[in-house]
């Protein structure tokens, strides 16, 4: 990788960079309404303090950071001021990874692998830049898996992954199931791929994945504090306090504090999502056509059993995401981990793997060979962004909102 | 079916798909109070300006007996309205396509840009229903009108009904037709001098006679307040404030110095935001203009036709129109002249996306960067040039 540096032209690749940082801006001021969902106010409120609850390091960590600094953020303000800052931190890394990314390709194939970040930076920015998911932990989550993907790329302290990924599950145990297949992917093609540096990869791989379900497990069954009233209504009181309209978010402290699942409540919601992601994959469909497509191009056409292997690893990575879809009900947010996953599996093979960018610039030549339309496929997925939480999108809501008043009644 | 037809038909189903999604999108919004003048002034006390939308609303409710005088009646007309309109937008670029054989790839390229103003541009709750929706879609008749060298009658009398349906068709939609007209003159079509007299003559006495009768006559803001809470959303929430907006509204002359506000802010964060366009738009009209040597006059005039527009930013207070307006008409007038295919116009166009490949490294961002800003509103321009400007005051 290092041989072709020279043949970069940097001061491209650096304008590209100029430029997703003002789209970054756009986006942001496009998106941001100053809301805060009472969910990600109540999660601040969740701390080590009442036992070694799961969802606790984003409170602790905020809870630590009110005792250090000399002004009292326990308040709106307070809360605004410390999520957007992460948000702030959250953009950068995001730019940080894209710059991993692109001072790597070579000049003749960087064109697709930075329309490509294009994608992951609108998806990414839009969606947590607005008003449903703003100061969400998913903007943790995806941090850890991109810094760990640079390591990786980087080729240094890649030990770090594991416990980078350990602290990711503490702050969401969903983790897991949503961004934790990054790594595991890009581990595993480089288990695959690399002689000199398998064994250690197979370490880091077997010890992220024993550590993390440890850790789930740990936490989605053993580690509810079931607190007592007085505690109960003490950090719901304090939940209040950090949100706009005074409300907490009562299925999660009830979940975390009292070990209470509310879930079948969610009975509506499902439906909901049946309906939307059928609409979603319904307006999507050139794009599942042309991935399904690709996908077979590239496993059919891997050179021995080895590639084969990797490659459908790949593909089938995004599966770890099935449980979220069966069990939850955020679809929004399954979309963009899904989104997410194949954007960063595909740019870190696209720069790594010579096949997979043959592949990837044919098929973008022959949909090129369709004239315009090549324009509007470009521009047809920024109409769903952003990605909301039980909606998937705007126009999904909107649609199902329509057909199941008229025909469906499921909710 | 050949490969050309073929990817046609991808191109325009394509675009289909993306206007029907937007036309449905749009179902979740509410006719906004500011916008219901055009449907309660009527010429039933004589003529006035801005009356014919409102004329056609009383013709259906009194002598058809159409359920017009409520929100969910003029809401059916409103989507009615917009249905003509993106109906009326596809059949102009169906035919600038098919027209303009020899430079498709420059007109797709525009037609994408076209669709990033124009498809949810009165998809809003505060453009939804405006006079915008009617006049844009007189403006796109019209150039189709031209385009097909159907008989300049035709856009006389388009001109016209864009007049009585607001006196701003003058200065918002008129100049592309005006330019379109001149560049006609000036390539030996000298017939067309008579009909560009004609639509100045008619279309400013329609607005000035109109204009002076309103304020004649006075507000009649009390008639505004009364229809207004009729159909309103919300029955009796429309404010006097907007029944005064209103009828200032309905000429083009009466200035809204006092519901301008801080949108001035909001016009001068957009334009610092578009700057690689307003620099891109510079750096090919200048090329059109250098090229031109002998013809620089005509291209001089068609490069600086949208100064018009600055007398819009100064008396109205809907600047979000405005950058609609000045916009579509640099797209269209490009449109048009590649499907008069104009030399100056296609070499320029082809060198400045040579330049913008060279130079940019990823040139599809400046199609997906305007998106960002829509849908435009009718006052703040946009969300993004609200929320900047939030920050700042």
């Amino acid at each position: 990788m290092n041989n072709i540096m020279h043949m970069i032209n940097y001061r491209s690749r650096k304008i590209f960079i100029a430029i997703m940082v003002v789209l970054i801006a756009v986006l942001f001021f496009s998106n941001y309404d100053g809301n805060i969902d009472s969910y990600n106010t109540t999660i601040l409120a969740l701390n080590y303090s009442y036992g070694f609850t799961s969802r606790g390091f984003v409170g602790t960590l905020f809870l630590l950071t009110s005792k250090i600094f000399p002004f009292d953020i326990n308040n709106v303000v307070g809360v605004k001021v410390f999520l957007l800052i992460f948000t702030i931190i959250f953009f950068c890394v995001i730019i940080y990874f894209i710059w991993m990314l692109v001072k790597r390709c070579s000049d003749d194939g960087v064109k697709n692998l930075e329309i490509m970040l294009l994608y992951l930076l609108i998806v990414l920015v839009s969606t947590y830049s607005s008003g449903w998911n703003f100061g969400r932990v998913d903007i943790f989550m995806i941090m850890i898996s991109l810094l760990c993907t640079c390591l990786l790329i980087k080729e240094k302290f890649e030990w770090l992954i594991i416990p980078l990924t350990s602290i990711a599950v503490l702050i969401h145990q969903g983790y897991v199931l949503m961004y934790l297949n990054i790594v595991l992917a890009i581990l595993a093609i480089n288990i695959l791929s690399s002689r000199e540096k398998r064994y250690k990869y197979v370490i880091i791989f077997v010890s992220s994945v024993v550590i993390c379900s440890g850790l789930l497990i740990y936490l989605e069954i053993f580690s509810h504090a079931n607190v007592s009233q007085n505690v109960f209504f003490e950090v719901a009181n304090n939940a209040s306090n950090l949100s706009e309209d005074g409300k907490y978010h009562e299925t999660l402290l009830a979940h975390e504090l009292l070990g209470v699942d509310l879930s079948d409540v969610e009975h509506s919601f499902h439906m909901k999502n049946l309906c939307e992601i059928i609409l979603y994959v319904i307006l999507l469909m050139p794009y599942v056509v042309i991935f399904f497509f690709t996908m077979a191009k590239v496993v059919s056409g891997a050179k021995d059993k080895v590639c084969k292997l990797k490659y459908t690893i790949v593909y089938m990575g995004a599966l770890t995401m099935l449980p979220d879809y069966l069990i939850k009900v955020d679809y929004g947010r399954w979309i963009v981990a899904t989104i997410t996953y194949y954007l960063v599996v595909f740019s870190y093979l696209y720069l790594q793997d010579n096949y997979i960018r043959e592949t990837l610039n044919k098929m973008v030549e022959k949909v090129k060979t369709y004239g315009y339309v090549w324009i509007i496929l470009l521009i047809y997925p920024i109409l769903f962004v952003p990605y909301r939480d039980v909606n998937i999108d705007k126009i999904t809501a909107l649609i199902g909102h329509v057909l199941n008043r008229e025909f469906l009644s499921w909710w | 079916m050949s490969s050309e037809r073929k990817k046609t038909v991808l191109f325009f189903g394509a675009i289909i798909i993306f206007v029907i999604v937007n036309y449905i999108f749009c179902s979740r919004f509410k006719i906004n109070d500011s916008n219901l003048y055009l449907y309660i002034n009527n010429y039933n006390n004589g003529f006035c300006s801005a009356g014919l939308i409102g004329t056609i609303i009383q013709f259906l409710g009194n002598t058809l007996e159409a359920e017009v005088f409520s929100y969910e009646g003029i809401y059916r007309f409103c989507k009615i309205g917009l249905l003509c309109y993106f109906i009326v937008m596809l059949i102009f670029l169906v035919s600038t396509y098919y027209k303009g054989k020899h430079n498709r790839k420059e007109i797709s390229i525009l037609f994408v840009l076209i669709l990033s103003f124009t498809a949810n541009m009165f998809c809003t709750s505060s453009t939804l229903g405006s006079a915008d929706m009617y006049m844009s879609t007189i403006l796109f008749l019209s150039l189709l009108v031209l385009v097909n060298n159907i008989s300049p009658i035709v856009v006389v009398i388009l001109t016209i009904i864009g007049a009585l349906i607001h006196p701003a068709y003058v200065i918002k939609c008129l100049p592309v037709i005006i330019v379109y007209l001149a560049y006609k003159i000036l390539k030996k079509q000298k017939r067309y001098l008579l009909y560009i007299i004609v639509l100045l003559s008619v279309s400013l006495a329609i607005v000035f006679i109109g204009d002076a009768l309103t304020i004649t006559n006075g507000y009649q803001s009390d008639t505004y307040y009364l229809y207004g809470n009729i159909m309103s959303v919300k029955p009796w929430t429309y404010s006097e404030k907007t029944a005064e907006l209103g009828a200032i509204s309905t000429t083009l002359i009466m200035p809204e110095y006092s519901f301008i506000g801080t949108t001035y802010l909001n016009l001068i964060i957009y334009v610092v935001l578009m700057l690689p366009y307003v620099l891109v738009l510079h750096s090919f009209q200048k090329k059109v203009c250098e090229s031109s040597k002998e013809e620089k006059k005509l291209y001089g005039i068609i490069r600086f036709g949208s100064i018009l527009f600055f007398v819009g930013f100064i008396i109205k207070s809907d600047y979000g129109n405005m950058i609609y307006y000045v916009v579509l008409y640099y797209l269209l007038i490009t449109v048009v002249m590649m499907v008069e295919k104009d030399e100056y116009y296609e070499n320029s166009f082809d060198n400045t996306l040579d330049l913008l490949k060279q130079r940019m490294p990823i040139t599809e961002v400046l199609l997906i960067y305007p998106l960002l800003f829509v849908p435009i509103t009718n006052k703040e321009i946009s969300t993004i040039c609200t929320n900047i400007a939030n920050m700042i005051v």
